[in-house]
């Protein structure tokens, strides 16, 4: 019995070290963002923190119209990926059609090839189509992710085929028995493509910053970087940006987070 | 089947296609790049409204043109930019870049697909690749029509380094000597004089020594970039001669002033400190001397004003009092593709004015006009004897290959001082360096 | 179609065979549509590039020439180095971080208070940005640093990590594995909630102890999972970039002294910074074809092994 006392004691203080080697960084990062330029690193006395750094953010640059722009953009591709690749995923996993094999193998590949290869002649389409410096650029061509086919494909594999079955017997179509049956049982891999496509894409900064180029429409990422002067950069409001940068995902994080890991917990995210 | 499906692919690829196409056509470069305001903020919107005056005035429109940059460039140009509208019919747009790699790294790109900006403020660094690849207009013929006036009044020495092969590729606007900062706090506190203020760089290794020994700090700082470590270079007689003069017994011994000075224990680099930018070690005090730029001057003011820094020019190597560091004399250059080249020149040639220039006063750059250099020592106290170290000082000499050639440079020099088993040398350095870029 | 004359139970089924096909395709087609014009067309033009002497802004002096930029990779010690690199951070961070996930799910897994207090705090640093992330972890390597303090106990240099050249690739290796272990603990979670208790039950009826219940029913029931942290694992370390970047700072990419260089920041290098668009997208082409031929690997032993 007391092997076993100190047996748990023993993994409370692992976890304990676990949790603080992942938070502590994050709160030292927020410290530093309250300092002056000057005393970033060191230890000061709290009579010189202040949200100074947030204030000349705030006030010299539109942060709400970067958070506006990325969360519009963050929120469309989300959206997208969220119809597109659990329709994509669940055919290749389910439906018997031509081509089926060779689709997976092809939607494959493109997470294979680095993504700053096909930039500059995405750039070129897309200056084509008149869309660089929009929102569309950064958002038309992500809508549907191959990452998350697969991963949506690996979760339909894991539901029991009987259900859908059963749907069919009772005289739905491919298509009701999909949005009807599947997709509600569905709300694990949902809540899972969207906080890893959520946190993808809020934080994604080559993209924008090649596609967009005037600051009216710069997503946040990449508005941060200007706050640097053309010589050198502001490392205290490069911490503040950081911190505004990363509080909105934390926060949907903990939002979500009851749902999302319990969930995926509870009906799995099966390989 | 299969047919079938396979044909309703292709159409609608076709179709897609087809829209991308047509939406291309629509999309002409004038109208996609008026939709680029906002980022030069009050003053485009005041702009504007002059420019509305002038539509109304001799009906003539108003062209409006691009200036690409990162940071907070406009600030630095708006001065010239006032009443152009008005005077010439153009207007200067500014667009903002992230950073300058997220400029250059698509700047192919953007002139391919016609959005690059059509002129940009190019500094006399990296600047060769991109003029040997053909990305800058050269302005010689705006300059013979009377186009471009201004380039009479820029001093000579400036003139030449924009002049590349016999072509003339930008108007240059300012020419200011790198500094040397002292933070004068730390200086007082190792109990050193202004009379001790170093004019070799043996006074500054003495100095380090104190630093060492009485506050056990290191006592000088230097990026580990292209920038200062050519300071350091030229200050010694050397210089890379834009690659002909890579391999030389000055650059090597230079280099070598730089590794031992390290290895010695004097120098502290902003990379070791998690920071990018040798003014934050000036300023937090991990070190007290930097090689740096008049930018320094505004951001103390603004970031540590009760931080006491002297501005004195780069030292130089024993019996070298000839030579100084670089200057910096970055140009107005027109890129490859705008579709309003004249016009772009016109806005050139307005925006050398005495507003411009008297602006540049204030932030300590010395403008190009060499009538400018007595109001500058005027404005400046602090920094008037740069304006004595402008003819010691050289253009930056890189070899045509730029980036690859400043890349080489720094990879060499970390491995130098980043790793503790290095044997390497500056004669090494200089030496592989010339066989690599050498011209 | 030409089956009229068969009999109705197979003509039914060759219909039911049919809308099972036209649904599939119309389910990806979306997907498929997405994939030609933003993936493949692009794709395809990066690969011909590769062939030529390519700048985008002068099409005029653009040439064909073969596999020059490939035969040129192969004589470029950078380019092994970058290679070399990318193969070591591949061999290092794919069986570190499935190992910690694994260890930290299956302990997370487990009858233990605050649960979501600790799969939280595992997975912030996912969702944060792996720039911001970076810049944390610089304060802790710093000379002096707590991190480079502690590490001195094991006998290594008080230096700052990420500006040398002996430790900074320990230490991009550090920030990639601490960043990435949240991601794949979730992905485990998953999985291990799915194998049945009576198994462990039954094993425990048998007299098997904790560890052979761990080898013998938890490893061999996720094996799945497994293949596809190991892949997606293998793939995305291939690719890191941000983490490179925001080390490097101002300096050039792969700071110190190309110590942290990999195959996509050669490529990126090659291809923006120093304008040849056609060798650094040759080096793409090598660099897709490696993680093809190792997917493809993993693919068949994975299938042998079933």
């Amino acid at each position: 019995m007391a092997k076993k006392r100190i047996g748990k004691i023993f993994t409370y203080l692992f976890l304990i070290c676990l949790a603080l080697i992942f938070l502590v960084p994050v709160f030292y990062v927020f410290y530093n963002s309250l300092l002056p330029k000057r005393y970033i690193g060191t230890f000061v006395s709290p009579d010189i923190w202040s949200f100074d750094n947030y204030k000349e953010l705030f006030t010299e640059f539109p942060i709400f119209r970067w958070y506006a722009n990325t969360a519009i953009s963050t929120v469309t591709v989300v959206a997208g990926n969220i119809f597109f690749t659990p329709l994509a995923g669940y055919a290749l996993a389910r439906l018997r059609f031509p081509g089926r094999k060779t689709i997976f193998l092809c939607l494959m590949l493109s997470m294979m090839i680095p993504g700053q290869l096909v930039l500059l002649p995405q750039y070129i389409m897309m200056a084509k189509a008149g869309m660089v410096d929009t929102l569309w650029a950064i958002t038309l061509p992500y809508l549907s992710q191959s990452m998350f086919i697969f991963m949506a494909r690996q979760f339909f594999y894991g539901i029991p085929e009987e259900l859908e079955e059963a749907a069919r017997i009772d005289g739905l179509g491919r298509f009701g028995t999909y949005f009807r049956i599947v997709l509600p049982i569905s709300g694990v891999l949902l809540a899972t493509i969207a906080i890893f496509n959520f946190t993808g894409t809020w934080n994604s900064y080559l993209v924008p910053s090649t596609f967009i180029s005037s600051a009216d429409k710069y997503v946040l990422v990449v508005g941060l970087q200007t706050v640097n002067n053309q010589h050198f950069q502001q490392e205290n409001l490069t911490l503040a940006g950081v911190v505004l940068l990363s509080f909105p995902v934390i926060g949907f994080f903990m939002f979500t987070q009851k749902f999302f890991v319990q969930g995926i917990a509870t009906a799995g995210l099966k390989g | 089947m299969k047919k079938v499906l396979a044909l309703l692919l292709v159409l609608l690829m076709v179709a897609a296609l087809a829209a991308c196409g047509q939406s291309g056509n629509n999309s002409s470069t004038p109208s996609s790049k008026a939709e680029n305001s906002e980022s030069s903020g009050e003053e485009s919107s005041e702009a504007e409204d002059s420019s509305q005056a002038t539509n109304e005035g001799n009906s003539g429109e108003v062209v409006k043109i691009t200036m690409g940059g990162w940071g907070d460039f406009n600030t630095e140009h708006e001065a010239g930019t006032e009443g152009m509208a008005d005077a010439i019919g153009v207007e200067v747009e500014f667009q903002k870049y992230p950073t300058d790699s997220a400029f250059w790294d698509n700047l192919p790109a953007q002139i391919a697909a016609k959005t690059a900006p059509d002129f940009i403020a190019l500094t006399n660094e990296l600047y060769l690749p991109y003029i040997k690849d053909g990305l800058i207009v050269p302005i010689d013929q705006y300059i013979e029509d009377g186009t471009i006036t201004c380039w009479d009044k820029v001093g000579q020495n400036v003139k030449d380094i924009w002049t590349v092969d016999g072509q003339i590729y930008g108007v240059p606007y300012h020419q200011t000597p790198a500094v040397f900062a002292v933070n004068m706090d730390l200086w007082e506190e190792a109990e050193l004089t202004e009379a001790d203020l170093p004019e070799t760089w043996d006074d500054v290794l003495d100095a380090c020594k104190v630093f060492k020994d009485k506050l056990g700090m290191t006592g000088l700082c230097f990026n580990t970039q292209e920038f200062h470590f050519t300071q350091y270079c030229l200050s010694y007689g050397g210089g890379w001669g834009l690659g002909k003069t890579i391999d030389t017994p000055e650059n090597a011994a230079a280099l070598q002033f730089v590794i031992d000075a390290y290895r010695e224990g004097y120098v502290v680099t902003p990379k070791e400190l998690g920071v990018s930018y040798d003014g934050n070690v000036i300023m937090s005090g991990d070190a007290a001397m930097s090689t740096g730029g008049t930018w320094y001057v505004n951001d103390f003011m603004r970031n540590a004003p009760d931080v006491k820094v002297k501005y004195i020019t780069i030292p130089h190597a024993e019996g070298k009092d000839d030579v100084s560091g670089t200057f910096h004399a970055p140009c107005y250059a027109i890129l490859k593709g705008g579709s309003h080249e004249k016009e772009t020149a016109m806005a050139i040639n307005y925006m050398l004015n005495d507003k411009l220039f008297d602006h540049f006063l204030d932030i300590g750059y010395i403008p190009a006009d060499p009538e400018f250099f007595e109001p500058f020592k005027e404005r400046q106290p602090e920094l008037a004897s740069l304006v004595d170290a402008v003819p010691k000082s050289n253009g930056f000499g890189y070899p045509p290959a730029g980036k690859k050639f400043a890349d080489a440079l720094i990879y060499k020099m970390e491995e130098a001082l980043f790793n503790s088993d290095s044997t390497v040398t500056g004669a090494q350095i200089v030496k592989e360096l010339q066989e690599e870029f050498g011209e | 179609m030409t089956a009229e004359n068969t009999g109705g139970m197979k003509k039914k089924h060759s219909k039911m065979r049919r809308q099972e096909a036209v649904a599939g395709w119309i389910f990806v087609l979306p997907a498929v549509l997405f994939w030609l014009l933003w993936f493949l067309y692009p794709a395809l033009k990066a690969i011909s590039i590769s062939f030529y002497q390519y700048n985008y802004a002068t099409p005029e002096t653009n040439a064909f020439v073969g596999l020059a930029n490939y035969a040129r990779l192969f004589q470029d010690p950078k380019f092994f180095t970058a290679l070399g690199h990318s193969f070591l951070m591949v061999a290092v961070i794919v069986p570190l971080q499935t190992l910690l996930s694994f260890a930290v799910a299956v302990m997370l897994n487990g009858p233990i208070k605050l649960k979501g207090f600790y799969r939280s705090s595992c997975y912030i640093p996912y969702v944060i940005s792996s720039m911001a992330v970076t810049i944390f972890f610089m304060y802790f390597f710093l000379k002096g640093g707590p991190a480079t303090t502690f590490f001195t106990l094991f006998g290594c240099e008080n230096v700052s990590w990420f500006a040398n050249t002996k430790y900074a690739m320990a230490f991009l290796i550090i920030v990639y594995v601490w960043q990435q272990v949240g991601f794949y603990m979730v992905i485990f979670i998953g999985a291990l909630q799915e194998v049945p208790i009576e198994l462990y039950e039954a094993a425990k009826v048998d007299g098997a102890n904790a560890w052979q219940r761990l080898t013998k029913i938890t490893v061999p029931m996720i094996k799945n999972t497994t293949y596809l942290v190991l892949t997606f694992g293998m793939i995305n370390a291939f690719q890191i970039f941000d983490q490179i970047a925001a080390m490097s700072k101002q300096s050039p990419l792969g700071s110190p002294s190309g110590a942290t260089s990999t195959l996509v920041t050669f490529l990126y290098q090659q291809s923006f910074s120093y304008m040849d668009m056609g060798y650094g997208s040759a080096a793409a082409v090598v660099l897709f074809l490696i993680i093809f031929s190792l997917s493809a690997v993993r693919e068949t032993v994975g299938r042998r092994s079933d």
